[in-house]
């Protein structure tokens, strides 16, 4: 065998070996990913094949129906209104509140959620986590405090106000 | 110096885990985790604060003495918005200087009747203006409901440096939530008097015989009791004081001449000066007594 014949032999067998390492590689983590099931799926969309349907999870929060009411707010008064999430997905979502939006603190108010029914306790945030996982189907009681500071503006007395509780759930 | 070269197997390999990593993390990219949302609506709406008042006006007196107090009267306030408020302040007129010797004072009312004097811890002030920082009033007065205040004014000045003197001061009184909601009730006015000297009744002036001499008697009723008594004034000079009903005689030649008009001025009180009382003079009322000729 010539020198020239030899040397192409071993660039053969390099790349092999480098296809052959790659490939393997690859397998691992294609077949990781799938191993990890729901992390990794196409969002909302299903697909039908011979004899087998496979379908992609969802998720979807909805809140109880209605517009909380509030009245006669006035200097140090705090009042409190439930409602409650449900998760009509398929998946368990981690809730956080991403806003509360609305007039109420040029009326000299304050609003914050917290998870969990009026009457129990807990610390209401403004935003960020509300410390809870909703597993798919569940419902879970939710409270809105809103409070009016001791030194509220004078300009407040008899103002109307309205809010917006934004809340969000992360597929866990 | 020499380089030493990796395996060729061995860099093959390094080569394909780099490659593996690289697609692996490029891949995550477009891997993330569901989300939902939703948002819940609500609405929410202040308070109003009112107060109104009555009761004020019937704090209308006269005093004829010092430290006389007026009959308990009550004050009422409403609160007249929807939520709870503190009585804080009360507003009152600048009417020195009575005013200044006039002193409110102000309790919430106990179940029976008002005490005739205000009790320990009664919030007082006088009528010399600003507004009053109100203390030992209801801590609070919830909406639609009403509060009763005693009242009781007490004239503490000298009635003959204030007689006849009168004030009309209003007040009115503040409820207040927290440090910014106030709301003032409408100010009500009210008068408050010290009486006047009274004219010495039935003035008789009698020219007399005393030898052969000529002389005034002049004579008058028994002065009231909120009056010390009365002096006669002659040319500006006091010559006598009498309590009540005595007769003053001034002989002719003191008169200076027939016809000379005499002048009795009340005495509604006196201060002392050098050991003897002087007499403080009240012009009005008087009275001129012209003897007969």
């Amino acid at each position: 065998m010539s020198e020239s014949t030899s040397r192409k032999t071993k660039s053969a067998g390099a790349i092999r070996t480098l296809l052959i390492t790659t490939g393997t590689l690859l397998g691992v983590v294609v077949f990781s990913l799938f191993g990890v099931g729901g992390s990794y799926a196409y969002l909302n969309s299903a697909a039908t094949g011979t004899g087998a349907v496979l379908q992609a999870g969802t998720a979807e929060l909805t809140v109880s129906t209605g517009t909380l009411s509030m009245a006669n707010f006035y200097p140090g008064k705090v009042e409190t209104a439930g409602f409650t999430v449900t998760n009509n997905g398929s998946v368990p979502l981690a809730l956080s509140v991403s806003s509360i939006a609305g007039n109420f603190a040029a009326n000299g108010l304050t609003a914050a959620v917290r998870s969990g029914a009026c009457a129990g306790t807990g610390t209401p945030v403004t935003s960020g986590s509300l410390g809870v996982v909703l597993p798919a189907g569940g419902t879970t009681d939710m409270c809105l405090t809103v409070s009016m500071a001791n030194d509220a503006p004078a300009s407040a007395i008899g103002a109307a106000s309205s809010l917006t509780v934004s809340l969000t759930g992360v597929q866990q | 110096m020499t380089r030493e070269r990796m395996p060729r197997r061995l860099r093959n390999t390094a080569i394909g885990v780099g490659l593996t990593i690289f697609l692996a993390l490029s891949a995550t990219g477009v891997h993330a985790a569901w989300t939902a949302s939703t948002s819940k609506s609500a609405t929410a709406t202040n308070g109003t604060i009112g107060i109104t008042s009555s009761g004020i006006d019937g704090l209308g007196t006269s005093y004829a003495s010092q430290n006389q107090s007026a009959a308990a009267k009550l004050i009422t306030l409403t609160n007249s918005g929807s939520t709870p408020l503190t009585i804080s302040y009360a507003t009152v007129t600048n009417e020195d200087p009575l005013g200044g010797v006039i002193r409110l004072a102000l309790w919430p009312k106990p179940a029976g009747a008002c005490q005739s004097s205000p009790p320990t811890g009664a919030y007082t002030t006088f009528f010399t203006g600003g507004v009053k920082i109100l203390s030992g009033m209801p801590s609070s007065v919830n909406p639609g409901t009403s509060v009763q205040l005693c009242a009781v004014t007490t004239f503490t000045g000298d009635p003959a440096t204030y007689a006849g003197q009168s004030i009309t001061p209003s007040l009115a009184f503040t409820g207040t939530v927290g440090t910014s909601w106030s709301a003032a009730g409408s100010a009500q006015q009210f008068t408050q008097s010290v009486a006047g000297v009274p004219n010495p009744l039935n003035v008789k002036c009698t020219t007399v015989a005393i030898g052969d001499r000529k002389a005034i008697d002049i004579t008058w009723e028994a002065a009231p009791a909120t009056v010390d008594g009365y002096v006669i004034v002659y040319r500006g000079t006091v010559h006598e004081k009498a309590p009540s009903g005595l007769t003053i005689r001034f002989e002719h030649n003191e008169l200076g001449g027939q016809g000379t008009t005499l002048t009795v001025h009340a005495v509604v009180g006196g201060q002392r000066s050098g050991g003897i009382v002087v007499p403080i003079l009240r012009d009005p009322p008087s009275i001129s007594c012209v003897p007969a000729a």
